[in-house]
C-alpha cells in the first residue's frame, strides 16, 4: 500500500484485509473504507462517467461521492450503485467497476467523447426521431442498452429487513461536534434522545482535525468521552451506520439503519417532537477544466483520508482554494510528508492559517488558477495561470506543475436537504456563500445547528448546538440543563471566501455536475435556448438528477446560471428537495411487507379441509376460497363439470364464510334498512330472508345480499365477501353522521360465523340425518330461516339459494366450522355429496341469471338496467340514491341493459369482457354495443351461456350482435333472457 | 405520514384511517323536491380550497368513529379535531387567504 | 342403504373445537407467544346517556361500563373492554359466554357474540415490546398505554386489540379469526430473528 502513512489515521493495523476489485486483490485494514483502501493502493481509475465515459476517480471521502460507484457483490446479494466511500472494508470484499467494457482501463464507450460536440445537454430533445419506426427497432434499444450506471442484480436477494417504529421527545440527526453537543444537552436535562449518524463512528468532520483542543483536551478526546457519556445515559439512544433520509408531515423521520448480524438494514420510523438537524456541511469542487480527472479530489476530503485512513493519495499536491479551508488540507499533506502548493484565486492570502502555511514551507500563489489539467487516467500536471480582476478572463498563463493529487475547495453548503424536506426556508449569506436555513414551518418543528446553521468555527459551533438545543427544550417545556460551553477557539475559516463560479478556460470541459456529465457550457447552453427558470435548466442539463442528487452540484450549477442570467443568486431559487436524501434499498422500504408476508392472508374456519383436497385456492381480495375440487387428476374445466352437475343432481357443499355478516340491531334498525335498501323492510317477518340491493347516493348498484329479521329489532345483513369492508364503512357513516338520532347499532359479525351452502335436490336429506330442525316444505319455506342443532351444534339455518338449487346456509359459530363440514360431508356420502368451489359457483348463478356485484356491474349500473324494477319500492319516499334515478342521463339517457347471450355455436365459449357491435365488419376504433361481463360453459345445459350489457339490450330481443376478438374475427351471438336454467324457480323453491 | 387526532384514541398515524372527504356537506331533507342541479350540487360538487378545509375521516382500524378535523391542504397543519356535531371555531378570512 | 342415524346433542357432547392456529407450536425464547385459551366475547352496544343501559349492564355484568376508549375495568364474570362511544367487549374468564343466559329475566342491552370472531394471542417477555413496535406505531411507553388497558390499532396492517397486562412486558393481542394464522406467523418470525 505505498499510500499508506506509517502512522496516525484511526484504522487498526493490526487488522489487515484482503479485498478484491476489478478482479485482482489488495489489501487495507480495519477501519478502512473502500476508497480509503483503493487509494492506499494507489489505485486512481475506479469508474466511467455515465454519458462520455471519462476516466474517474474517487473525489470525496463521504456520501456526496459523484464517481465512485460500484457494485458490491455481497453474499447476500449484489448491490449495484453502492459508493466507495461509504462501504466498510471487511475481510473477503468483493467489488466492481460499472459502466465499462470490457475494462475499466479500455472501455469501448470511451469513443462517446469524442462525439462530445454532438451530445451536449438536451441533445435527446432533438434528435432520434427520424426515420419514423427506427426508434423502436434501433435508438431505443441501443439507448437502453447503453443508459444507466449500474446493472440490475440477478441473484435473488437474501438478505432480512425489518422496520421500527420510535417515538422520541428530541431527535438529533449528525453526531458531528454540533450533533454530540446538542444530544448532550437535550439528554442531560431529561428528555428522550435519540441521536442517528450515517457513518460507522461518531464525531463527523471534527474527526479530520483531530488534534483541535476542546476544553483543554484533543477532539479525539472529547469525541469519545461524549459518546461514552451518552451511551450510559437511560434517556439517550444512539445509534450509528443510520442515515436519516426523510422528513415528512408531522416530525415523521424515517432512517435506514445497516446492521451486522441476522437483520442487515433496518427502517426506523421516528415521530420526534422536535428535530435537531445537525447534518454538517458539504464541500464544493470549483469548476474548472478537466476538473473531473483522478486525482482531483476535494480538499477536506484528503484531510479525511489523512487523518482517519493514514492515506496520502499523491506525493506532489496541489491544492486550489478560493477559501482558508482548504489550508489545513495543504497543512496535513506537508505533515505526511507531501510536496505542497497552494494555488489561491484571491488576491490576498494573509490569515494565521496562510502564515502557519508558509513557515511549513508551503509555496502559494495568489490571484492564481489552474487553468489545465494534464493526464487523462490519472492527474500528471497542473497549468497555473493569473485571473482578470473581475476573474472572469485568464490574465496570463504560468509554469506547469508536476501534480498527483489536486485538491480542490469551492467553498461549503450547509447540508440542508432534510430541512427543505421539513418544509423549512433557505436565505442567502453573500460573506459566507453559502445558502442557510432561515424559517421553520410550525407543522414540522426542528431547528438546525451547527456548519448546517451557517456556523463554522468551532465555538460558534459548539455554542449553536447548546443555544438550538435549550430553545427546543423550551418547546417542549423542559428545563435546559445548566450545560458549560466546552472552552474552544478557532476562526471561521470560511469568513474570507472570495468565490469563483467558473474557472475561465483555455479548453476542455468544466464539470460542475460529475455524476450526469454535466458541465458548465451546457449550462450556458440551456441559457442560450431559453430557459430562465431554474426547474427547467435543472431538468435540460440534468443538474442534480443523478444519484447523488447534485450534492457537490448544486449550488455551483444555481450560481452559474444567475451569473449566465444576471441575477442575483437568491433571485434564482432553488429546485424542490425530496426524499430520500440518499439512495435507499428497495428491501429497507418493504421490510416485513415481502413474501410470506407482503399483504395479509385471511384463512376461513374450513381452510385446512380445503387443503387436505388439494383443491387450488384463489385470492379474492385478502381471502383465499377453494377454486375447484379436483379428483383423480381432473383440470379445472372437468372437475367444475362434474361439481355442478352434483349440485344439479344430487347435492354439493361449498365454504362461503367469506359473505360479510352485520348484526343490526335497535328500535329503528327496520328504519334503516329501508334507507339503505331500494325495497320495503318495516313488513318482514322474524325468520324471514329479504334480498337486498345497495345504492350510492348516484344510484348505482354498489353491493348487494340477503338480510335477514331475527326480531323486530334485529337484523343479520349479509353481504359480498369483497364489499363487506366497504358496506361496513357506509352504513357506519350514515349510522353516526347522518342519521345519528336513530336508533341503530351495527356489528361486524362476519367472523363469527362459519357458512356452509348445503345445495341440491338431495340436501334436505342429507340435512335431516344431522338435525331436529323439522326440514319440510311448509314448515321451512323457501327466504327463511330456523336455529336449531346440525349435528349437536347451534345453528342458524338460512333457506336461501345462490345455485338455483334447494340450498341451506348453515352458519355455526367458527370453532365448530371445521366439525360439523366434517358432519356433513360424512352424512352425506351417501349420496356422494360433492364439495363446490368458487368456479363451480359461478357458473351456477349464471344459469340461473344472478348478478355478481363487480363482475356485472362495474359502478355505473342502476337496478333498473339490470331489469331489476321488482326491487325497486314505488312506495317509499326516499332511499339513497332514489334521487339520482331522474337525472337525465339515468331517466332519459341511452342505458345498457343486462341480458343473456347465446352464441350461434353452443360450443364456443364467448372470452370475458369481449366487446359486441351490430356490424361484423368494423374498422377500429369503433363505438361498440356493449361488452359481456360473465361468460361460462354450461355443465347441464350442454352449451354456452353469457350475460352482457348492451345498448338497450332489453328491447332487442333476439337480434344478433357479433363479439370482436382481438385477432380480427368475430362470433355471432343473439340477445335473449339472461336466465338460462329453470326460468319459474320451481327447483329452488322446493 | 399525517399523526391524526382521534377524538377517542388520541393521535395515530394516518394509515390508521380512510378519508371521506368535505365535512359538513347535509343530505337535504327531502330530496325529491331539490332540482336535478341542486341534487347534483350536493351529490358530486366539493369546494377543494387551498386552504383551511373542514373535512371527514374514520378510524378505520381503531375505534371507527368518523369524526372530523380541520386541515391546510397546503402545508397539512391541522387545526383541530371535533365529533360529529360538535362546532369548531370557525377560520377568520385571513387565515384563509390563498399563499 | 341405510339411513344415518340423527345426531343430536347430548350431555356430555363436545365436537371438536377448532382454532386457527391448530398446531401452532408455542415460542418461548427470546419472548413467548402462545394461544390464549377459547374465551367468551360479548359485544354490548348502547349509550352512556341512556340510563336503562347503563343499569341493565350494571346488572349483568356487576360492574360499571368504563367511559374512555382502551379502558379495562375487571369484574368477577368478566373483563369490560372500552372499544368505542357506544361499544364495550366483554371477555369472560372460563368456557363459553355464559353473559347471555346469566341475562335472564333483566332488560337485556345490545348483545352480540363474538366468541369466536376474535382469537388471542399472548405474547410476552422482555423484548416483546421491541418486537410489537417492528410493526405497531404506536408509543408503548406505560406513560402512553398504562398497564392494563388497551388499543385498537393496525399490526402490519391488521385491525388488532393489543391488551396490555399488569406485567408490562405481557401482551393480549385479539385479531379476527381469519387473520390469526397470519399475525402469528408475522409475530413467531419476528420473535426467532431476536434469537
Amino acid at each position: 500500500m505505498i499510500n499508506r502513512l506509517s502512522q496516525g489515521g484511526r484504522i487498526d493495523r493490526s487488522k489487515p484485509l484482503a479485498f478484491e476489485f476489478d478482479g485482482k486483490t489488495y489489501q487495507g485494514f480495519q477501519g478502512d473504507t473502500l476508497a480509503s483502501a483503493l487509494l492506499a493502493n494507489d489505485i486512481r481509475l475506479v469508474a466511467r462517467s455515465f454519458k462520455y465515459h471519462r476516466p474517474r476517480g474517487i473525489m470525496s471521502a463521504g456520501l456526496e461521492e459523484p464517481n465512485a460507484l460500484v457494485c458490491h457483490l455481497a453474499t447476500s446479494g449484489d448491490e449495484p450503485n453502492r459508493l466507495a466511500t461509504e462501504l466498510m472494508l471487511y475481510d473477503g470484499l468483493k467489488a466492481t467497476s460499472q459502466n465499462n467494457w470490457p475494462n475499466l482501463k479500455n472501455d469501448i464507450n470511451a469513443v462517446n467523447s469524442l462525439f462530445a460536440r454532438f451530445i451536449p445537454a438536451g441533445f435527446y430533445y432533438k434528435t432520434f426521431m427520424k426515420p419514423h419506426g427506427w426508434w423502436h427497432k434501433v435508438y431505443e434499444p441501443v439507448i437502453r442498452a447503453a443508459s444507466g450506471i449500474g446493472k440490475s442484480p440477478e441473484r435473488d436477494d437474501t438478505s432480512r429487513y425489518e422496520a421500527r417504529n420510535a417515538f422520541c421527545d428530541v431527535l438529533v440527526v449528525g453526531s458531528g461536534v454540533s450533533g454530540l453537543m446538542a444530544a448532550l444537552t437535550a439528554g442531560r436535562s431529561g428528555a428522550k434522545v435519540m441521536l442517528v449518524e450515517a457513518a460507522h463512528e461518531f464525531g463527523g468532520h471534527l474527526l479530520d482535525h483531530p488534534g483541535t483542543p476542546i476544553d483543554g483536551a484533543p477532539a479525539s478526546t472529547w469525541i469519545e468521552n461524549t459518546a461514552k457519556e451518552l451511551k450510559t445515559l437511560d434517556n439517550v439512544t444512539v445509534m450509528d451506520r443510520t442515515l436519516a433520509f426523510g422528513y415528512y408531515d408531522h416530525n415523521l423521520i424515517a432512517a435506514s439503519q445497516r446492521i451486522d448480524g441476522n437483520v442487515t438494514e433496518r427502517l426506523w420510523r421516528i415521530r420526534a417532537k422536535q428535530v435537531i438537524l445537525a447534518t454538517g456541511a458539504i464541500e464544493r469542487p470549483l469548476v474548472f477544466a478537466d476538473n473531473d480527472r483522478p486525482g482531483v479530489m476535494l480538499a477536506g476530503a484528503v484531510a479525511t483520508y489523512i487523518n482517519r485512513h493514514a492515506v496520502l493519495p499523491g506525493k506532489q499536491v496541489v491544492v486550489f482554494t478560493n477559501n482558508d479551508t482548504a489550508y489545513h488540507t495543504a497543512l496535513a499533506a506537508k505533515g505526511a510528508g507531501g510536496d505542497v502548493t497552494i494555488i489561491d484565486t484571491r488576491k490576498v492570502s494573509g490569515s494565521a492559517l496562510s502564515t502557519k502555511a508558509r513557515e511549513a514551507g508551503i509555496a502559494i500563489h495568489t490571484n492564481a488558477a489552474v487553468v489545465a489539467v494534464k493526464g487523462k487516467q490519472r492527474v500528471t500536471a497542473v497549468q497555473v495561470g493569473t485571473l482578470s480582476d473581475n476573474k472572469q478572463a485568464i490574465a496570463s498563463v504560468g509554469e506547469v506543475l508536476p501534480c498527483d493529487l489536486l485538491a480542490m475547495s469551492g467553498g461549503w453548503s450547509p447540508t440542508v436537504q432534510l430541512h427543505m424536506q421539513g418544509r423549512g426556508k433557505l436565505v442567502w449569506n453573500d460573506e459566507l456563500a453559502i445558502m442557510q436555513p432561515s424559517e421553520v414551518s410550525i407543522t414540522e418543528p426542528h431547528v438546525c445547528a451547527g456548519s448546517a446553521n451557517g456556523a463554522f468555527d468551532l465555538a460558534s459551533g459548539l455554542q449553536d448546538a447548546i443555544q438550538q438545543t435549550e430553545k427546543v427544550l423550551q418547546r417542549l417545556g423542559m428545563d435546559a440543563s445548566a450545560t458549560v460551553v466546552p472552552e474552544a477557539s478557532g476562526a471561521n475559516d470560511l469568513a474570507t471566501i472570495e468565490p469563483v463560479w467558473r474557472v475561465p478556460v483555455l479548453k476542455g470541459k468544466r464539470f460542475h455536475e460529475f455524476q450526469n456529465d454535466s458541465t458548465a457550457e451546457d449550462l450556458s447552453l440551456a441559457v442560450r435556448e431559453g430557459l430562465i427558470s431554474v426547474e427547467h435548466v435543472k431538468r435540460y442539463t440534468t443538474t442534480g438528477m443523478a444519484t447523488d442528487q447534485g450534492k457537490t452540484a448544486n449550488l455551483n450549477g444555481l450560481a452559474i446560471i444567475a451569473e449566465e442570467l444576471d441575477r442575483a443568486i437568491p433571485e434564482v431559487g432553488t429546485t424542490t428537495f425530496r426524499p430520500p436524501f440518499h439512495p435507499v434499498t428497495f428491501g429497507m422500504l418493504a421490510n416485513t411487507r415481502q413474501r410470506d408476508f407482503f399483504a395479509p392472508i385471511r384463512k376461513t374456519p374450513i381452510h385446512e379441509w380445503h387443503e387436505k383436497w388439494g383443491a387450488p385456492m384463489e385470492p379474492v381480495g385478502d381471502w383465499l376460497r377453494p377454486w375447484w375440487f379436483p379428483k383423480d387428476g381432473e383440470d379445472m374445466h372437468a372437475s367444475v363439470t362434474r361439481e355442478c352437475l352434483a349440485v344439479r343432481g344430487g347435492v354439493g357443499m361449498a365454504d362461503a364464510s367469506t359473505l360479510g355478516k352485520i348484526d343490526i340491531q335497535g328500535k329503528d334498525a327496520a328504519e334503516f334498512l329501508n334507507r339503505v335498501y331500494t325495497n320495503a323492510w318495516s313488513k318482514l317477518k322474524p325468520g324471514h330472508c329479504r334480498y337486498g340491493l345497495m345504492l350510492n347516493e348516484q344510484g348505482f348498484v354498489f353491493d348487494d345480499g340477503v338480510t335477514t329479521c331475527l326480531s323486530d329489532d334485529h337484523f343479520h345483513m349479509t353481504t359480498t365477501s369483497g364489499g363487506a369492508a366497504r358496506v361496513m364503512t357506509w352504513l357506519e357513516d350514515w349510522a353516526q353522521t347522518e342519521w345519528s338520532d336513530l336508533d341503530v347499532s351495527l356489528t361486524s359479525v362476519t367472523e363469527q360465523w362459519a357458512v356452509m351452502q348445503l345445495s341440491g335436490p338431495r340436501a334436505r336429506d342429507v340435512l335431516a340425518r344431522l338435525t331436529d330442525i323439522d326440514l319440510d316444505k311448509e314448515a321451512f319455506p323457501f327466504m327463511t330461516m330456523r336455529e336449531g342443532k346440525i349435528a349437536g351444534v347451534d345453528a342458524r339455518v338460512f333457506r336461501i339459494s345462490f345455485t338455483g338449487e334447494l340450498s341451506y346456509e348453515i352458519n355455526v359459530p367458527s370453532r365448530f366450522g371445521l366439525y360439523v363440514w366434517e358432519q356433513i360431508f360424512a352424512a352425506g356420502e351417501a349420496d356422494n355429496i360433492t364439495p363446490y368451489g368458487n368456479e363451480a359457483m359461478h357458473v351456477l348463478r349464471a344459469e340461473k341469471g344472478f348478478i355478481i356485484v363487480g363482475q356485472d356491474t362495474d359502478g355505473t349500473v342502476t337496478p333498473m338496467d339490470l331489469g331489476m324494477d321488482w326491487i325497486v319500492s314505488k312506495v317509499k319516499p326516499d332511499f339513497l340514491g332514489k334521487r339520482s334515478f331522474d337525472r337525465p342521463a339515468i331517466k332519459d339517457g341511452k342505458r345498457k341493459h343486462l341480458v343473456g347471450l347465446m352464441t350461434e355455436d353452443p360450443k364456443v365459449v364467448l372470452p370475458d369482457g369481449v366487446h359486441l357491435t351490430e356490424q361484423k365488419d368494423v374498422k377500429i376504433p369503433v363505438t361498440t354495443d356493449g361488452y359481456v361481463t360473465s361468460t361460462y360453459f354450461s355443465p347441464v345445459l350442454g352449451h354456452s351461456i353469457a350475460m352482457g350489457m348492451v345498448d338497450d339490450g332489453r328491447d332487442r330481443m333476439g337480434q344478433t350482435l357479433f363479439a370482436q376478438m382481438l385477432d380480427g374475427s368475430s362470433i355471432p351471438v343473439k340477445i335473449g333472457q339472461s336466465v338460462f336454467y329453470d326460468k319459474e324457480g320451481e327447483r329452488t323453491r322446493g | 405520514m399525517l399523526l391524526l387526532d382521534c377524538p377517542w384514541c388520541g393521535k395515530r398515524d394516518q394509515t390508521e384511517f380512510s378519508y371521506g372527504g368535505e365535512a359538513h356537506i347535509d343530505r337535504p331533507i327531502k330530496p325529491v323536491e331539490k332540482s336535478d342541479s341542486d341534487w347534483g350540487q350536493y351529490v358530486f360538487f366539493r369546494a377543494n380550497p387551498k386552504g383551511y378545509h373542514r373535512e371527514r375521516w374514520m378510524h378505520a382500524q381503531g375505534c371507527r368513529r368518523w369524526f372530523n378535523l380541520m386541515r391546510h391542504t397546503v402545508t397539512n397543519e391541522i387545526k383541530g379535531s371535533y365529533k360529529p356535531g360538535e362546532t369548531f371555531p370557525p377560520v377568520s378570512p385571513k387565515e384563509n387567504q390563498n399563499d | 342403504m341405510d339411513d344415518l342415524a340423527t345426531i343430536t346433542s347430548t350431555d356430555g357432547f363436545n365436537p371438536t373445537v377448532g382454532s386457527p392456529l391448530f398446531g401452532k407450536k408455542a415460542v418461548e425464547h427470546p419472548v413467548s407467544l402462545r394461544q390464549a385459551e377459547f374465551e367468551g366475547k360479548v359485544i354490548l352496544r348502547g349509550d352512556l346517556s341512556d340510563e336503562a343501559f347503563v343499569e341493565s349492564c350494571q346488572t349483568l355484568l356487576s360492574v360499571s361500563l368504563p367511559d374512555r376508549v382502551g379502558d379495562v375495568v375487571e369484574g368477577a364474570l368478566c373483563s369490560v373492554i372500552c372499544l368505542g362511544p357506544d361499544e364495550w367487549l366483554t371477555v369472560e374468564t372460563a368456557g363459553a359466554s355464559k353473559l347471555l343466559s346469566a341475562a335472564g329475566d333483566h332488560p337485556n342491552p345490545k348483545q352480540i357474540v363474538v366468541s369466536d370472531y376474535y382469537c388471542g394471542l399472548d405474547l410476552s417477555g422482555d423484548l416483546a415490546t421491541h418486537v410489537l413496535q417492528k410493526v405497531v406505531a404506536i408509543d408503548f411507553d406505560e406513560a402512553n398505554v398504562p398497564v392494563g388497558t388497551c388499543v385498537q390499532t393496525a399490526l402490519h396492517n391488521v385491525p388488532v386489540i393489543i391488551w396490555r397486562q399488569a406485567d408490562a412486558g405481557s401482551y393480549r393481542i385479539y385479531v379476527r379469526w381469519s387473520l390469526a394464522e397470519y399475525v402469528w406467523d408475522l409475530l413467531a418470525d419476528l420473535v426467532l430473528s431476536e434469537g
